[in-house]
């Protein structure tokens, strides 16, 4: 049975619709994030949840209970705000302590949640300090003790982590995960960065333009995108995006342009029929581009495609080098390998083998994908 | 085009008379290559947006020397150094547009017509496809992306002898982000202009930078190529910049072969390694690919795992712990089964070890033959 | 984690300031502060010296000064009408603190709640740019006895018998402090500040539960404190130095009710007794420096540290 419930919510800017009909339920204990580009409504729709934008449509529902018309403070949900919201003239202990003595609880079970809280995060020798006096990580762990205190239904959170070096985000990261396993409630989470998307949810809710592209567990989105919104906004660096052309030619599949001639597998004939002879766009990760010499499958000349290296990026992994095509109009890709490309072969031309078993192919007009992977 | 280089330089600001101040630039001595883009990157308030204004001329030095192509300039005012400048703001002028943007040098510098459109015209050839575009549009319609490209090109027309680069590019979101650094970068190395670039976030340093300066607290900390950095950092404060997840710290102590935890638990040291090392105190650092992660116990000391991140992107997954005081994040497959517990030994040959107390490195990988 | 922490926020052996940085940085200092320490001394100091000396002197306009001694002050503290003049300026001052100070602070706060347009009305009108003599002939006409808009309302809408207002000794100084709300009111330096709190400070306080009046007491007025603070002390020192409005309205009467200090001191001024008016100036000058000390020791700290 889904503990949060919301249907068709809406929301109706004064020229622009800012969340359009968006619906879906989240679990018992389970932890979503609404990823996607600034402007895409994720932010209006946790902000609706947790009641501090009213619905312009549509139903959200706790459990059983329809909250569109509950105050925030009714609704019991607690929230970690992007720039923390911790309030500058109170003290860390204060701060935590703030919505238990909201709600009057009583003075020795503030005591004992505050100070657990304040351990589990590390802020315990804080607890007399003024927020000033804080670094940014320690005020996030201040907001997040602040949250852990509260016995609410629901937990939101705003890019929590924006404001945050990257050095401690990753330990911020770890310390959001601890408050959800110890609380055990449905969670939202809210970030424009797909990397902490894929890192942090159980399932994930791309957003554009207010609609919800494609929702599912991490590793469905990166596996079998939904459209090519999908497939180039998870991912980083990108999907790779060919504008090709499909042909036959002696009962062979060929994806062609300019730059291009791949020879396509048998088994996506079937989902390609009807676009022999119109343009589509073929989509690899960087990850399917490969030194023809390491390569896991056969490498012929009908997988092969040469690129200028442009830039090398090196990595703790390896690395990712940026590429561009020479025929026609030049058209950027990228590739990453496992080991480290040596510097000299910038500004060489290379070849890379497409590991085309695993290509995407999307309609160029709707963007949908054409396979069903 | 040219070399920069600076020579003992000490900037203080006005909080000098505070006690416990520091300066902003504590003897900074150090050469950027003639068409090198370096990047700067270090933690907020270690002096390298103080680094960047120092070299532009718009923060005088209170001792040192700053050479333009063995030329010094200390004394030259911002304006004739011939420099180009990106904020993270884009400073353009907002109601020109992107042409007027460019020619806004032309008409303070009572250039020609002829000159002016001559050379326009040769950069927006260069700065490529469609660029003659957005020259014809007001700024408040571009998007952050090109407004950086018009920067750019802003900068390009003056043919300056060094572009400076503060944080250009943290307004635009994420995969604005990637795709304007691809493009930057490739500008850089076509025009070939020496360039220092300022940047909190490490990624970007790597990804901008042929060579990277890690500042701390007005100094240099380290001035070399990522792999000099990564395989093979001056001490604990470069090793922990530089890497994502972040390098576990441990604080150890050895005695003989033993390599003893501050929780009691020990790992025996390779005979080679172990006589590298002094007695005592010591800080032991792992990368998260530096571990030999195992089901079984055998030599390795058993961490609790509190949660494996699998990131599909990255095919790669993290587990993550505590062991002996120490946030540890493991590099396992993305396959890796769901467990709570797995045992830990550092691959010594990977791992790093630090003196305890000024944090110098003992011990480091070394850069990887790769080929 | 604390271990790495530790590294990242090491503070490494840090060379001090030597010390001719330290001397030109104290030299450059020194520069931009003289021009502000000139005009005090000339403006402030020099002239609140040659006071305290005068007041102890006959001070007469032209001719040769005649050392008095404290004589001065022993005239003017047998005279009945100084301290009737210092108990009305306290009265006065008490008063129009707690109203032009205290409300506008509320009104603020409730203005802060209502919807954008409604606001953007409320400030015009509360705000609206009146000149001081302008405003005090209109407000002269609406305490008017006999024909003024507040006797109609007393009158006719109230049905209450006729009022005396400017002319009752018990009341004058409330009504001379009634139309201040209104003209001088630090509201707009409240609405400023409570602009400038983030947003999101009341909806998270929103989320952990907190209703209207916790909202305000937790929030509104602590972020507030360093505005009222300095529009407090304004509204001290200004209220104790009133008497322009005063003057113009009532001009101390009826029977002295509303002569504050200031006026006081006109008064004699007037009586040519110059000696005593520059006595009880710096009498008046003793009374605020009390009241200043007093404030600095209540409103001690930044709430934020």
């Amino acid at each position: 049975m889904a503990s949060i419930t919301v249907t068709n919510l809406t929301k109706q800017f004064a020229e622009k619709t800012a969340v359009n009909a968006v619906s879906f339920e989240l679990g018992e204990h389970e932890f979503l994030v609404l990823v996607g580009p600034s402007g895409c409504g994720k932010t209006t729709t946790l902000r609706m949840l947790a009641g501090l934008e009213p619905a312009s449509g549509g139903d959200i529902y706790f459990g059983e209970r329809r909250v569109n018309d509950i105050r925030p403070r009714d609704r019991n949900v607690a929230m970690v705000f992007q720039d923390y919201a911790v309030f500058p003239h109170l003290t860390v202990y204060d701060n935590i302590a703030y919505g238990l003595r909201s709600r009057g609880a009583s003075r020795a079970l503030i005591h004992e949640r505050v100070t657990a809280a304040a351990k589990t995060f590390r802020i315990d020798q804080l607890l007399k300090r003024k927020p000033r006096q804080l670094s940014g990580g320690e005020r996030q762990r201040v907001a997040l003790s602040r949250a852990m205190v509260r016995d609410a239904d629901l937990f939101l959170y705003d890019e929590p982590l924006s404001n945050l070096d990257a050095q401690l985000r990753h330990q911020a990261r770890e310390d959001i995960v601890a408050l959800h396993n110890q609380k055990q409630k449905p969670s939202v989470y809210v970030t424009h960065d797909q990397s902490e998307a894929m890192a942090m949810g159980d399932r994930i809710a791309v957003m554009r333009d207010g609609k919800i592209e494609q929702i599912g567990a991490g590793g469905d989105l990166y596996k079998s995108p939904a459209n090519l919104f999908v497939a180039y906004f998870i991912g980083t660096p990108s999907i790779n995006l060919f504008d090709v052309t499909i042909e036959v030619e002696a009962d062979e599949f060929y994806a062609v342009n300019p730059g291009l001639r791949v020879r396509l597998p048998a088994e996506i004939r079937d989902a390609l029929q009807t676009y022999v002879g119109a343009p589509v766009k073929m989509g690899l990760r960087p990850e399917d581009l490969h030194s023809p010499k390491l390569a896991p499958f056969a490498v012929t000349e009908f997988n092969q495609i040469r690129g200028i290296v442009n830039v090398i990026e090196p990595s703790s992994t390896g690395c990712a080098v940026y590429l561009s095509t020479i025929e026609g109009v030049p058209q950027d890709f990228t590739a990453t390998f496992r080991t480290r490309l040596p510097a000299t072969y910038l500004e060489k031309e290379i070849p890379l083998a497409l590991h085309l078993e695993k290509a995407h192919f999307f309609d160029p007009q709707s963007g949908l994908s054409l396979l069903k992977r | 085009m040219s070399s920069v280089q600076l020579e003992n330089v000490v900037k203080y600001y006005d909080s000098a008379l505070l006690p416990g101040a520091a300066p902003a630039l504590d003897h900074i001595t150090l050469e950027i290559r003639d068409g090198e883009t370096v990047s700067v990157v270090g933690p907020s308030g270690c002096g390298k947006s103080t680094l960047l204004k120092t070299i532009a001329g718009l923060e005088r030095p209170d001792a040192g020397r700053i050479f333009y192509n063995q030329t010094e300039v200390t004394q030259i005012p911002t304006q004739e150094r011939g420099i180009g400048m990106i904020f993270q703001d884009y400073a353009l002028y907002p109601n020109r547009e992107g042409q007027g943007n460019l020619s806004y040098y032309f008409e303070v510098r009572k250039k020609t017509e002829e000159e002016k459109q001559q050379r326009l015209k040769e950069t927006a050839e260069m700065m490529g496809i469609g660029f003659d575009l957005l020259l014809s549009r007001q700024v408040d319609t571009l998007s952050g992306g090109e407004r950086q490209r018009v920067g750019i090109a802003r900068c390009i027309v003056r043919d300056p002898n060094v572009f400076l680069m503060d944080e250009p590019i943290s307004n635009l979101d994420a995969k604005l982000r990637e795709r304007t650094r691809v493009e930057m970068r490739r500008l850089l190395s076509k025009f070939g202009i020496t360039t220092l670039y300022v940047t909190h976030d490490q990624q970007e340093a790597i990804f901008m930078g042929d060579r990277i300066i890690v500042m701390r607290a007005g100094r240099v900390e380290q001035f070399d190529s990522f792999d000099a950095l990564y395989y093979t950092p001056a001490n604990l404060f470069v090793a922990s910049l530089i890497g994502t997840p972040p390098i576990s710290v441990l604080p150890a102590e050895r005695d003989g072969l033993t390599l003893r935890l501050h929780s009691g638990d020990s790992w025996t040291l390779p005979e080679a390694l172990a006589h590298t090392l002094p007695p005592g105190r010591l800080r032991l650092a792992v990368r998260p690919e530096g571990w030999l992660v195992a089901l079984q116990p055998g030599d390795g000391l058993a961490l609790n795992v509190t949660h494996i991140e699998r990131l599909y992107t990255e095919r790669a997954a993290f587990a993550h712990g505590q062991l002996g005081g120490a946030a540890i994040n493991a590099l396992v497959p993305l396959d890796f089964p769901d467990t709570r517990q797995v045992f830990l030994q550092p691959d010594w040959e990977r791992s790093y070890v630090f003196h305890a107390d000024n944090e110098s490195a003992l011990h480091v990988p070394g850069v990887p033959d790769l080929f | 984690m604390a271990a790495q922490a530790e590294v990242l926020d090491a503070p490494s052996a840090q060379s001090s300031v030597p010390s001719e940085v330290k001397a030109r940085r104290r030299w450059q200092l020194a520069l931009f502060i003289v021009p502000a320490f000139l005009f005090q001394f000339f403006w402030g100091w020099y002239p609140m010296l040659v006071a305290l000396f005068l007041s102890m002197t006959d001070a007469p306009i032209r001719g040769a000064l005649t050392w008095q001694g404290l004589n001065n002050y022993n005239r003017l503290l047998l005279d009945p009408l100084v301290p009737m003049a210092f108990r009305i300026t306290l009265i006065y001052a008490g008063l129009s603190i707690l109203l032009t100070f205290a409300i506008p602070i509320f009104v603020s706060i409730l203005l802060m709640e209502m919807p954008p347009n409604v606001m953007r009305v409320m400030m015009i009108l509360w705000f609206l740019p009146l000149s001081g003599i302008a405003s005090t002939l209109f407000w002269q006409y609406l305490y008017n006895e006999q024909f003024g808009l507040f006797q109609w309302i007393a009158t006719a809408v109230l049905g209450l018998p006729p009022q005396s207002f400017l002319s009752s000794q018990n009341w004058v100084l409330l009504w001379l402090i009634l139309p201040s709300i209104l003209l001088y009111g630090p509201g707009l330096y409240y609405l400023t500040g409570l602009q400038s709190i983030p947003r999101s400070y009341y909806e998270a306080a929103e989320i952990e539960g907190a209703g209207f009046w916790r909202k305000i007491w937790t929030i509104s007025l602590p972020r507030l404190r360093p505005i009222i603070a300095m529009t407090l002390l304004f509204a001290i020192i200004g209220s104790l130095q009133e008497f322009t409005f005063p003057d113009l309205m009532t001009r101390g009467g009826p029977n002295g009710a509303s002569r504050t200090v200031v006026m006081y001191i006109m008064n004699i001024l007037n009586n040519a007794r110059y000696g005593d008016a520059t006595a009880l100036a710096v009498m008046l000058f003793a009374l605020i420096m009390v009241a200043t000390l007093i404030y600095r020791i209540v409103f001690k700290a930044d709430p934020d540290q």
